[in-house]
């Protein structure tokens, strides 16, 4: 690899360690309620689940739990293909070729750094991965500890802290949770999507450099809550498409200098056609041009 | 209620009360729920200094999973509430009898009575602890879902909270659409405080025949006149804006008022002027005859029967006036094919009808009933008959196989007549006697005559020859039940992330040597793996269920669904019905039985207007979802569809996806021009005329892949 590219890669893993520092989150009504529950697990010993839809900020309570608490935070999403060692690490083949199962051979995944660092460990989708997997997280959860062929058996620092985090609508059906990992998860947080006055506050935060009108985020809102109520969609808007329409109008209106109804309905379907899932057989594209011109029209 | 230093006493009596509550359930609290529940109140009060009624509701909320926390709520009622019961709110519409079809699977009315939102729950919360922030909460979610309302508000009831009246008044000026009036009146018993708010959104949004669907399930339940009501506004609306709904819309949603009778007037002359524009004007008369007929066996009411059944008559003798200008052959033809469906058109079929052959000797019941299988199935299509005789001779001489031939031939009648005579279950027990196939046939003319525990009875066996006859055609070109395309396995090199216990190694160490590599310079890639090749074909099968594909096509259509559920049981199938709705039966990734299939299958009931489009957007969707390899989509209907501009448009966009499309069609009755489009998409279209021409299909498809 050129040298310069090396360094160029350096710097990126360095921006990125910084960035990650960074975590705003708007603490209150629902994620008030959910983070103090994460606490109160955590000082009973008990280990939490959140369930929620996609884009409701599960990921990013538990980050902001983990800078809270000062420890390093790990996380992995998890699917049918996610192997045991994605989770555990796995051993370097041509290094093992080589030296035999040395420790230098070994590359640990994200639950043993969070074990041995003692970190937050998040498994999303954890409904998702399939029995095998699933089992892997019985004994760090149960003994706080976890048996590595070749390398011994390892065993957690205090600080280490499990969270799971799963989405409602696929808890059933051929996304289940094994019985003996149900078992061991004590406290089950919903998160749904705020509050009209919560999500704006989020919103705001995300366009903070954008200094958006009232109204126009109003409508926006009113764009997104509606396809959380509308019956021909199975997948509603998310709180990133609320920030990403609110992004693309200001960034629209920067050049324009205005903001019109035709611009918030231009920047919202853009977003909605890609991020709506909509029930057999029906167009997203007609349910997402319907919502905005109503939404739009009773604003008027 | 309970005190800080009672934790456990409440955890315990908690969990106790959820236990109970929980007995059918799968959610099994146990002691560790106890401990967790006491454990998790223990934090809270070193966090807070005290607890409150709304720690100990939040707290015990949370240790239960999700499936169980509208059953941890209800026992929260029970310890906090007081239980009062809401008087019913329902004023009641004029009665209007509710309107007698079974629809195949419901509607998509979303209403789920067991589970509550996260959002429900938490207004649920706060109502029960006395939180006065709940009034405003609960109507900013009425105005969002009203159903989710509903919900609340039913239990909010059981608390007996004060304010119960201003809840009601929130829901009921939420209601705006028809499925929010039904769901929520199903629930709550709440009146809609805007009908004519409700009567806008479904005109400018559905479909007649969909409004009446959803307005037929309101009159069931509130024996309301809604279906009267959405008719009126339709035709009201329609007449000024010159946008009235298609025949088989109206056909589809009969109300005995003179606006339907006018819309059915105006949607029949459109049709027939359609029909004379057509390239063969004579065929479309005859099918628009026999479906207005078919129409009208469908309903009980006389008023809105006849002038469906006077229509058809008028249409078959139009169309057999007009074959006679084409020749003595042609007419012959077409007062044959009109005479089967028992459209008389001249005076000449109606005496000869008359005239036809009855069985009325005594020696020639005797003979009948002592015959075999084939030649009574074939003289009682011939002559005549008193099935209640032959039915009697025949069971005195123990031939099933003259039975089964009495019921293959006219169940009902059969099935009445051995309830009257005491031998229902020699009936039954001869059913099975004879081809499966004339019994499948006939319960697709007569099921709808059948009592409801009859029609439960003889369905078993249907089930079981529709089952048989799937396997068999699957077999007879698969070669077995474990046939079929078959999985496969294949090597692929190793990637940072694998499980190195799947390499394997005999494969990896070959791979090596044969490059006379080091250990040294050995790379990831130098190892391979084993992996299954999943889901080799998607196949995606969509069933016209439409008014046209009634009687003898959904015998074939039921077959052949079966049929390839079989064959390609073990890839990625997707099936869906349509006709002017979708109904999904079973998505790509979902699991379903074959046999929960053919029962939906034997329950349908062909009607209202075709729309594929909805149906084709889904099976795209269904596509994308898999990474099957090869995609298969498999279109079993007839082609009348309304929608076919944009249904040729989305079928070209399915062969871009390298989607193989095959369209099945009945040889005798299909839209000629639908399908020459349809070849010049390069979709193969296969026209069946026999049950034997069946595995052909299958030979196709399994060619083509």
């Amino acid at each position: 690899m050129e040298k310069n590219i090396k360094l160029r890669i350096l710097s990126a893993v360095k921006k990125a360690e910084e960035e990650e520092e960074e975590v705003d989150i708007v603490l209150k009504g629902q994620y008030l309620e959910a983070y103090e529950l994460l606490k109160d697990s955590e000082d009973a010993g008990l280990t939490p689940a959140i369930v929620g839809p996609p884009g409701v900020g599960k990921t990013l309570l538990c980050r902001y739990y983990a800078k809270q608490t000062r420890r390093p935070f790990y996380w992995i999403t998890l699917d049918e293909n996610t192997k045991p060692s994605h989770l555990i690490g796995a051993f370097n083949p041509a290094i093992v070729l080589d030296r035999g199962f040395s420790l230098d051979a070994f590359e640990p995944g994200p639950l043993t750094l969070a074990m041995i660092e003692g970190g937050v460990f998040v498994a999303n989708e954890l409904n998702r991965a399939s029995e095998y997997v699933q089992n892997v997280f019985l004994e760090p959860l149960e003994e706080r500890s976890y048996y590595i062929a070749h390398v011994g058996r390892i065993k957690a620092a205090d600080e280490f802290f499990f969270i799971a985090s799963m989405n409602p609508s696929e808890l059933a059906g051929v996304h289940r949770l094994s019985e003996a990992l149900r078992d061991r998860i004590h406290v089950w947080i919903a998160l749904t999507y705020p509050d009209k006055e919560t999500e704006l506050e989020i919103v705001k935060m995300h366009c903070r450099k954008y200094n958006l009108p009232k109204d126009v985020l109003e409508k926006v809102y009113d764009i997104i809550s509606r396809t959380r109520n509308h019956p021909e969609l199975e997948k509603p808007a998310s709180i990133r498409s609320t920030i990403a329409i609110a992004k693309l109008v200001a960034e629209r209106a920067k050049k324009t200098g205005e903001y019109n109804d035709s611009v918030i309905a231009e920047a919202a379907y853009n977003v909605l056609v890609g991020s709506l899932k909509a029930r057999p057989g029906i167009k997203v594209e007609a349910i997402a041009r319907s919502i905005i011109m109503e939404a739009l029209k009773q604003r008027r | 209620m309970f005190m800080d230093d009672s934790l456990e006493r409440f955890a315990t009596t908690f969990v106790e009360r959820l236990r109970r509550a929980c007995a059918s359930s799968d959610f099994k609290p146990s002691i560790r729920h106890s401990i967790a529940l006491a454990r998790l109140l223990e934090a809270i009060r070193l966090r807070k200094g005290k607890l409150n009624r709304e720690d100990y509701i939040r707290a015990a909320l949370a240790i239960v999973p999700p499936e169980a926390k509208d059953i941890a709520l209800d026992v929260i009622q029970e310890i906090f509430g007081t239980g009062r019961n809401f008087p019913l709110r329902w004023k009641g519409f004029p009665f209007f009898p509710p309107f007698p079809f079974q629809l195949p699977f419901p509607l998509g009315l979303k209403y789920n009575k067991e589970s509550l939102s996260e959002r429900g729950r938490r207004i649920l919360s706060k109502a029960i602890a006395g939180n006065p922030q709940a009034i405003e909460d609960f109507r900013k979610l009425a105005e969002e879902n009203p159903v989710e309302a509903a919900k609340v508000f039913n239990r909010i009831e059981k608390v007996g909270v004060e304010d119960l009246d201003t809840y009601a008044g929130i829901i009921s000026s939420s209601i705006r659409t028809l499925e929010d009036f039904y769901n929520v009146f199903s629930l709550t018993r709440i009146l809609p405080s805007n009908l004519e708010e409700i009567l806008n959104h479904a005109y400018e949004n559905y479909p007649l025949d969909r409004s009446y669907k959803i307005a037929d399930k309101i009159d069931s339940i509130a024996n309301s006149n809604m279906r009267e009501l959405v008719v009126k506004y339709y035709w009201d609306r329609g007449r000024k804006e010159g946008r009235l709904p298609s025949l088989r819309e109206v056909a589809s949603s009969p109300v005995p008022i003179k606006e339907w009778r006018q819309m059915l007037d105006k949607a029949i002359k459109e049709e027939l002027e359609k029909a004379f524009r057509m390239s063969d004007p004579i065929k479309a008369l005859v099918e628009l005859a026999k479906e207005l007929k078919r129409y009208s066996e469908y309903y009980q009411d006389e008023w809105c029967a006849k002038p469906l059944r006077n229509a058809s008559k008028r249409i078959a003798k139009m169309a057999y006036e007009i074959s006679k200008k084409e020749g003595r052959e042609k007419s012959k033809k077409i007062e044959q094919e009109l005479s089967e469906e028992g459209l008389e058109p001249s005076l000449h079929s109606k005496i000869s009808n008359k005239l036809r052959g009855r069985i009325r000797k005594k020696e020639d019941i005797e003979k009948l009933a002592r015959s075999n299988y084939e030649d009574v199935y074939k003289e009682l299509g011939r002559k005549k008959v008193n099935i209640e005789e032959i039915l009697k001779k025949a069971a005195e001489y123990n031939n099933k196989e003259a039975i089964a031939a009495l019921a293959h031939r006219n169940l009902s009648n059969t099935l009445e007549a051995a309830k009257k005579l005491g031998l229902l279950d020699k009936v039954l027990n001869s059913l099975s006697a004879g081809p499966g196939e004339n019994l499948l046939k006939e319960w697709f003319r007569s099921r709808r005559k059948l009592d409801s525990s009859l029609k439960r009875i003889v369905k078993q066996y249907v089930k079981e020859i529709l089952l048989d006859l799937g396997r068999g055609y699957a077999v007879s070109r698969f070669g077995g039940l474990e046939g079929g395309p078959l999985p496969s396995f294949m090597l692929k090199p190793y990637e940072p992330g694998d499980d190195p216990s799947l390499v394997d190694l005999e494969e990896s160490i070959e791979n090596i040597l044969s490059q006379g590599k080091l250990p040294k310079h050995l790379r990831y890639e130098d190892l391979l793996m084993r992996e299954e090749e999943r889901g080799k074909i998607a196949l995606i099968l969509l069933n016209d269920i439409s008014g046209s594909m009634a009687g003898e096509k959904l015998f074939y259509m039921s077959i052949c669904s079966l049929m390839l559920l079989y064959a390609f049981r073990k890839e990625d199938i997707g099936v869906a019905f349509f006709e002017s709705d979708t109904y999904k039966v079973k998505e790509i990734d979902e699991n379903i039985n074959i046999e929960d299939i053919a029962d939906e299958l034997l329950d349908l009931d062909a009607f209202g207007g075709t729309c594929v489009s909805r149906a084709l957007i889904w099976a795209e969707e269904q596509f994308v979802k898999s990474r099957a390899k090869t995609k298969v989509l498999v279109l079993l209907s007839d082609c009348a569809f309304y929608d076919y501009e944009e249904a040729l448009m989305l079928i070209s966009r399915l062969r871009r996806m390298n989607v193989l499309i095959f369209v099945i069609t009945p040889k005798w009755s299909y839209e000629e021009n639908i399908v020459k489009a349809l070849k010049g998409l390069e979709t193969r279209v296969i026209q069946i005329e026999s049950i034997e021409e069946l595995p052909d299909i299958l030979t196709m498809i399994a060619n083509n892949i």
